[in-house]
């Protein structure tokens, strides 16, 4: 990582968790999270916050397809990182209802969410209720494109702090890290945050 | 599909969703920092004058950044800006831009066309 702080500067409970953590699982604690666990109070106890609730926590989406929708976000910035995080995740979390090698196989309510998603995020093209209109004929609930854009969202900024602070995947991290991440929803220990 | 779950039953989607941004942009953009609350807010829009290194480098964060290298944070280095300051400036850009593409999300929702 680019900035030392990020690497060791994390308070006594944090470090505490990161080596109890990777002493368990015999991979270093992935970069994303000692980014997380870095001064809480700024970002990370309120976009870890965000992480639960967007990615496990009560939604229209299933776990598998709201991973599918932070690859794609990672797709759209051709950041290896992230891909394949979260096509290991989707492994995980995904019961069949979505396939990494082809969108079209996912249920058209998710498809028709996910092409809308994929446009707000490409900004030069602004976005309005047509683009909507789709996702409305299949009766996809607002609640819905709520969560949906929320995961964008978290994905959106995490995907260019990967690329700032240059995230990397080291050996091990994949596999363990990526199914901590999914056993534990997304969620750290409230004394890591403080 | 939709899982139950027992927590804030009374909270629509939208109220929860809305009460976890503000808490983020609280923190982000007006919490206590090295640098100052009106230096992340110009960060995350680039409208407010900027001065240089961090118009430049925050521009990126928002634009383009997959083009950030080593030589970006070494060059904010020997300008005199921590690494605390760099973190915080960087979190600004990065959220900033991605409220601005969730908030065009959300008006689409709202538009009835």
């Amino acid at each position: 990582m680019r900035l030392a702080n990020l690497e060791t500067g994390q308070r006594k409970p944090a470090r505490f968790f990161m080596l109890m953590a990777s002493k368990s699982s015999g991979a270093e604690m992935a970069d994303v999270v000692k980014m997380i666990l870095y001064r809480p109070e700024f970002f990370g106890r309120a976009v870890s916050e965000l992480f639960a609730e967007a990615m496990r926590g009560p939604s229209f989406w299933t776990p598998g397809e709201r991973e599918y929708i932070a690859l794609t976000i990672a797709r759209l910035f051709k950041i290896p990182y992230c891909i394949d995080i979260h096509t290991e995740m989707i492994g995980i979390a995904a019961d069949g209802e979505v396939d990494v090698a082809d969108a079209d196989t996912a249920r058209p309510e998710f498809r028709a969410v996910l092409s809308f998603v994929e446009k707000v995020m490409r900004s030069a093209e602004p976005v309005s209720g047509d683009d909507l209109r789709e996702a409305r004929e299949l009766g996809v609930p607002d609640d819905a494109v709520v969560e949906a854009l929320h995961v964008a969202f978290v994905w959106n900024a995490v995907d260019r702090l990967a690329f700032a602070f240059d995230f990397k995947l080291l050996e091990g991290q994949l596999t363990k890290g990526t199914r901590a991440l999914h056993q534990f929803g997304y969620r750290f220990p409230a004394f890591t945050l403080r | 599909m939709r899982n139950k779950d027992p927590r804030n039953k009374e909270e629509s989607t939208a109220a929860r969703y809305s009460r976890l941004i503000a808490e983020l942009r609280a923190g982000v953009f007006e919490g206590s920092g090295q640098t100052a609350p009106a230096l992340r807010r110009a960060a995350a829009t680039g409208e407010a004058a900027l001065a240089d290194p961090w118009s430049s480098y925050t521009a990126k964060i928002r634009d383009e950044p997959w083009d950030v290298t080593d030589s970006d944070i070494e060059h904010l280095k020997a300008a005199g800006h921590s690494e605390d300051e760099i973190f915080e400036m960087t979190v600004a850009a990065a959220v900033g831009v991605s409220l601005e593409a969730l908030d065009a999300g959300l008006r689409a929702l709202r538009d009835d066309a």
